[in-house]
């Protein structure tokens, strides 16, 4: 049993806020909000080797292990989203749109895509999602139908990160009428073709580049299929498992932003005679949202930790996001509650804060979705193993 | 990172199972339901080593809250009986003699704040003379000795060694809600006279020399707070597989589903907490905020697992008899004893205050943040 970080992962924490305030503060501040990727960003995020850390070294990156590391996907999104929240979406909405290009590709694929994405050539975008088909993935009806050396892909794709300024889109639809996931297969689409369309740029909640995207007879190379055919579900939920506990880690960040924003707060704002430290009321929000993040914490690293010794980590993952989304929600708000009318003011951290923290409420799985899982495989009995070292259920 | 046990941590582990399936279950009842735990079921479990691996210097803590877990999952309080112990055995240190010793330090008026106790102890020729009345003692029936927290002069507390046979004692006992085995009492000491050896140790106002003892007894108590609640769930499980309504175990309904998801997250939340504190402590850092981090969360959440139990079991879970509602009872006195819930969140908030946001600059190389 060990709480702490191992060396690799203090230097990495450190190359981190080392890299945000030298240039990736300046440049979100340069760019304030805006529902638009920053290229700005994405350079520097290549220059620094961000988007390398997980990739293979026979494709352009800088894993030894071959093998993608949750821990470290958890530090830096942790890390970026309690320094610099536009350099966290900007590495994470790429990192995940190309995940399924480094699970199923060809070395052929791996070596050109992947390439252009550690050197930050191209982003990219996930596309999953369907005006009818969230929570139920599986019932998404956007169809690819192969015409002689091509694909053909008609349908529509919502809340898609990255939409309009993506190079490539990794897109889910159905081959087949199969039943279920069985009809599901997984393609490579560059958004220079005829046929995909951004039809909308949705403005969010907090900033961030998404939108909706439209294919209407889109033609793609017969060998933009990615993986096998059928196993495109497998594929997004796969890429959503190794995710997972690093939306918990996004959470934890902006959450500790938001505690150590209001901590400093506390202590410098007066009232009745003195700073409002004095209260309990405002002692037992910092006490409860301390304890809270710490948990939050604790449980993130610990679904990665399970991931990275190769263990199934549906419960664990389930439980690092649901909770991590949660916290965050209270501590953001119970921030802006001690900063009072100063926290909805434009500009003040808490204020945007407190919109960056429900999006993940929602997105890779919903809280309902999270509690579906975990009680269901709680009772069922799917959970169970006979591991007689682990002390968390 | 990781919260996994070792090889020895295991074993330690299984011999408790081990104790467990050949003592205690036997014996469950008795003490939950009766309220009857006997010096026989302390022999036993000192012949099992339990007793020595809870309250010995060679365990570690991972060791030993996982232990009062698996005890408290059985018998919350046969495991109570320990989380006392742990606390007196602390404040001893090297004058600790294997005897059974119960803490009398709480008083009617007295309790967060120990500093306006009434007893007093009044130095005569050679001897203590201490004189005062004494509430909530845990196992006064068991005890060899009180360990009893009196004023001394020069503004300053000390705490008494007093054997329960010393002349003076009346004790009488106070029923308490749940934790049936655990019994509580008020001690009277009238002029009660003892050597002047008996003093173990003496503190200031301020009571941090007992702060040490104090984090011990928040890791013990969070302890017997998860055992609780992992009955609990392990019973609401159980129940949610095997009762139908509407034509369907009511464990597919997600009425269900979700308190056992929140039981079961709030669980494993306050495991890492507790598990952070002891390694904290095994580490010889600072553990202090640790432990009331895990004391209070865990003790709240076992507040919530109880009551969903109760819930999940409908009418039969508030039958007195059920395993759901002495849980529901024995719980609550989690949130209060080894300090309340309201001295926790004090502790945490101090160490936020002058700590958190105080050098944005600083890097956090561990988990805490």
């Amino acid at each position: 049993m060990d709480y702490r970080f191992n060396e690799r992962e203090q230097a990495l924490i450190k190359k981190i806020k080392e890299v945000c305030e030298k240039q990736l503060i300046p440049i979100q501040e340069e760019f304030g909000e805006q529902d638009v990727l920053s290229f700005d960003m994405v350079r520097a995020l290549a220059e620094n080797d961000f988007y390398r850390r997980h990739i293979p070294v026979a494709y352009g990156g800088l894993n030894e292990a071959d093998q993608a590391n949750a821990t470290e996907l958890c530090i830096i999104r942790e890390e970026l989203a309690r320094q610099c929240p536009l350099a966290e979406s900007t590495y994470s909405v790429t990192c995940l749109g190309s995940f399924p290009i480094l699970l199923a590709g060809t070395e052929e694929q791996k070596k050109h895509y992947l390439g252009k994405m550690t050197s930050g050539e191209e982003v990219f975008a996930f596309a999953l999602t369907e005006p009818n088909a969230g929570s139920d993935a599986v019932s998404l009806q956007t169809t690819a139908k192969l015409d002689g050396n091509e694909w053909v892909i008609n349908g529509k794709k919502i809340f898609i990160s990255n939409a309009g300024d993506a190079g490539v889109y990794v897109v889910f639809a159905r081959t087949s009428d199969a039943p279920g996931s069985k009809g599901i297969s997984t393609f490579i689409v560059e958004d220079d073709n005829i046929g995909l369309e951004v039809t909308q740029r949705l403005k969010m909640i907090a900033p961030h580049p998404i939108g909706e995207v439209t294919f209407t007879n889109c033609r793609i190379p017969k060998e933009n299929l990615l993986g096998e055919e059928g196993r495109g579900f497998k594929y997004a939920m796969q890429s959503l498992d190794m995710f997972r506990s690093s939306v918990g880690a996004q959470q934890v960040g902006f959450a500790e932003a938001a505690l150590e924003h209001a901590a400093e707060y506390a202590r410098k704002r007066h009232a009745f005679g003195g700073p409002i430290t004095q209260f309990q009321a405002i002692q037992f929000k910092l006490a409860d949202m301390y304890t809270e993040i710490q948990a939050a914490k604790n449980l993130v690293y610990y679904a990665a930790h399970r991931k990275d010794l190769g263990n199934r980590v549906t419960k664990e993952a389930a439980i690092a996001k649901l909770y991590a989304t949660q916290v965050a929600q209270r501590v953001a708000y119970e921030g802006q509650q001690i900063f009072g009318g100063y926290g909805m003011i434009k500009g003040n951290p808490l204020e945007l804060l407190y919109r960056e923290v429900r999006p993940a409420a929602i997105y890779e799985g919903s809280t309902e979705i999270q509690h579906m899982v975990i009680g269901r495989g709680m009772i069922n009995g799917s959970f169970i193993d006979d591991s007689v070292e682990k002390v968390l259920l | 990172m990781s919260y996994e046990l070792n090889e020895h941590q295991i074993a330690q582990r299984q011999q408790t199972k081990k104790y467990i399936s050949e003592h205690l279950v036997n014996s469950v009842d008795r003490m939950e339901t009766e309220g009857v735990i006997t010096a026989d079921d302390i022999n036993a479990v000192k012949e099992s080593g339990i007793w020595e691996m809870v309250l010995g210097n060679e365990t570690e803590w991972i060791s030993k809250v996982t232990v009062l877990i698996e005890l408290a999952k059985t018998s919350p309080s046969f495991a109570s009986l320990f989380t006392d112990l742990i606390f007196t055995k602390s404040i001893l240190a090297n004058k600790y003699d294997g005897q059974f010793y119960s803490a009398a330090f709480v008083e009617e008026e007295a309790g967060s704040d120990l500093s306006v106790i009434q007893t007093e102890a009044r130095k005569i020729k050679n001897n203590w003379v201490l004189t005062g009345e004494k509430w909530f003692v845990a196992n006064a029936e068991l005890a060899d000795h009180y360990m009893v927290l009196a004023k001394t002069p020069d503004n300053t507390f000390s705490i008494f060694r007093v054997s329960n046979e010393a002349e003076g004692i009346i004790t009488q006992e106070q029923k308490k809600m749940g934790l049936e085995g655990l019994k509580l009492s008020k001690v009277m000491f009238n002029q009660v006279s003892i050597p002047s050896s008996s003093l173990i140790l003496s503190v200031d106002r301020s009571f941090e020399g007992l702060n040490y003892a104090n984090g011990l007894a928040k890791l013990s108590i969070s302890s017997l707070a998860i055992g609780i609640a992992e009955a609990a769930l392990e019973e609401s499980l159980v129940r949610a597989r095997a009762r139908e309504q509407f034509g369907n175990p009511i464990g597919d309904f997600q009425a269900i589903q979700f308190k056992i998801a929140d039981i079961t997250v709030g669980i494993n939340a306050a495991n890492t907490l507790l598990y952070l504190a002891a390694q904290k402590l095994d580490r010889n850092e600072e553990f202090e905020t640790e432990a009331a981090m895990a004391k209070v969360f865990s003790t709240e959440i076992a507040s919530k697992a109880v009551n969903h139990a109760v819930q999940i079991h409908g009418s039969h879970g508030l039958l007195n008899d059920s395993t759901v509602s002495q849980l529901y009872r024995s719980q609550r006195l989690t949130e209060i004893f080894g300090q309340t819930s309201e001295m926790q969140r004090i502790t945490i908030a101090k160490y936020v205050i002058d700590h958190i946001g105080v050098n944005e600059k600083e890097v956090n190389y561990g988990l805490s943040l």
